[in-house]
């Protein structure tokens, strides 16, 4: 049936380990949603990804019922994982902390196009390189 | 265990910056960020037990994320720990619907003397809690089509089971439950067993055409104007009645018609808000 939509949350979680604890329970709990259903289900249908963040956007509707979408990782997960760095630049304007090809960039633009405002993939590489240069990542 | 504090870290910035707000988050020690849209722009949020950073951090942290966004703003405070594995059950109430039904939330003990029919329910993910215009209707229209003694019903978009559980407890011989979604049949399923209802009279399918091989008499169908549409052709070759809910009340009369042209009528429309529900005999 078609519901009155009540909030939109993206909540951006290891895959396989959402649990009540923050971000999950504050976020879905003021809305009334069942938060061991929510878990279980992401749980399940994530655990083939085990270690990845694995976004997930859930439509709340007002009857408490809920729905979700899975999403791309975070374009950040993918440019560190790309360039091998676990942590971004205290400094990124100045102080480099890894480096990506462009191909690398291609192809994490293309895995996030479905998920971004671009129209084709030479402006979702753009902002995909924002990301990068703000984590101090360098695109060569 | 002794209940902790948390800081909950928001950045607000530009839709495009999100993905950058999370990992800034992420490298601050959150584990997982919550974002909300509004408009262009995002709120990102995460938390972290407060006794791993204090207010000079956050001050620091502020300043670093706030050279790298365009245009945005960092805020912080402190939230208590709460039980949030039960917590939103607190929004969850026994619900009395129509004459008859009590829709009763599956963690509350069964109240001992009821003059009304008690539908536990375990509220997930799957459609129908009772607590929807269109699920109301449905349940009101059912009090007044099903009787002791009523034979097999189709519940066509079962969602949570509500609607399923509710024709068996009112009378129905035996219930179709069907819903194209897995989840929801297991939803109708445990809900089912948690009324303590007889396992042989419940049969779930995901398919409707199952329907057209059972003596079914009646079918409560709340999902929405076009599956229904689809369904028709179908759905009109089952029982002597049915309920058709889960559409806008400027969308009555186009299902009325379509219903006309197969040989059914409208006997009765139901609104509620936005929502109606038709009642129509063969």
């Amino acid at each position: 049936m078609a519901k009155e939509v009540v909030a939109v949350v993206k909540l951006a979680l290891t895959a396989g380990k959402a649990n009540p604890a923050p971000p999950v329970g504050p976020a879905l709990g003021q809305h009334g949603v069942n938060i061991m259903a929510f878990c279980k289900e992401y749980n399940a249908k994530t655990q083939d990804k085990a270690g990845m963040i694995i976004p997930v956007e859930i439509t709340i509707y007002k009857d408490k019922t809920f729905t979700f979408v899975l999403k791309t990782p975070p374009a950040s997960v993918l440019l560190a994982k790309a360039a091998g760095v676990t942590k971004g630049s205290d400094t990124p304007n100045r102080k480099r902390v890894g480096t990506i090809t462009r191909d690398q960039l291609r192809e994490i633009a293309q895995i996030k196009m479905p998920d971004l405002n671009a129209n084709d993939i030479e402006a979702a590489m753009r902002i995909i390189e924002g990301t990068a240069r703000n984590m101090g990542i360098a695109v060569v | 265990m002794s209940r902790i504090d948390w800081w909950q870290i928001a950045i607000a910035t530009t839709a495009e910056a999100e993905d950058l707000a999370v990992w800034q988050l992420q490298e601050l020690g959150c584990q997982g960020a919550a974002t909300t849209r509004e408009g262009d722009r995002v709120k990102v949020v995460g938390y972290l037990p407060a006794g791993r950073l204090g207010e000079p951090d956050l001050q620091n942290f502020a300043l670093a994320v706030c050279e790298e966004h365009a245009n945005c703003q960092v805020s912080w405070q402190l939230i208590p720990e709460e039980d949030w594995g039960n917590a939103w059950k607190q929004h969850w109430q026994p619900q009395a619907v129509g004459r008859s039904l009590l829709i009763y939330p599956a963690w509350l003990p069964v109240p001992e003397k009821s003059d009304r029919l008690v539908l536990r329910l375990d509220p997930g993910s799957a459609f129908g809690s009772g607590e929807h215009p269109t699920t109301r209707m449905c349940l009101e229209a059912l009090e007044e089509l099903v009787t002791p003694g009523t034979g097999a019903i189709g519940d066509v978009g079962c969602g949570s089971g509500i609607l399923s559980i509710a024709a068996y407890l009112l009378g129905a011989e035996r219930v179709y439950s069907i819903d194209i979604d897995p989840l929801a049949l297991q939803a109708t399923r445990h809900n089912w067993q948690l009324n303590q209802l007889p396992e042989d009279r419940l049969v779930v399918a995901a398919e409707v055409g199952e329907l057209l091989f059972q003596p079914v008499v009646g079918i409560v169908c709340n999902i929405l104007l076009e599956p229904i549409r689809q369904l028709l052709p179908q759905l009109t070759k089952v029982g002597k009645w049915a309920v058709y809910s889960g559409i806008l009340r400027d969308q009555g009369e186009t299902l009325a018609r379509e219903l006309a042209l197969a040989g059914w009528s409208v006997t009765q429309t139901k609104v509620e808000e936005k929502w109606a529900c038709l009642l129509a005999e063969r």
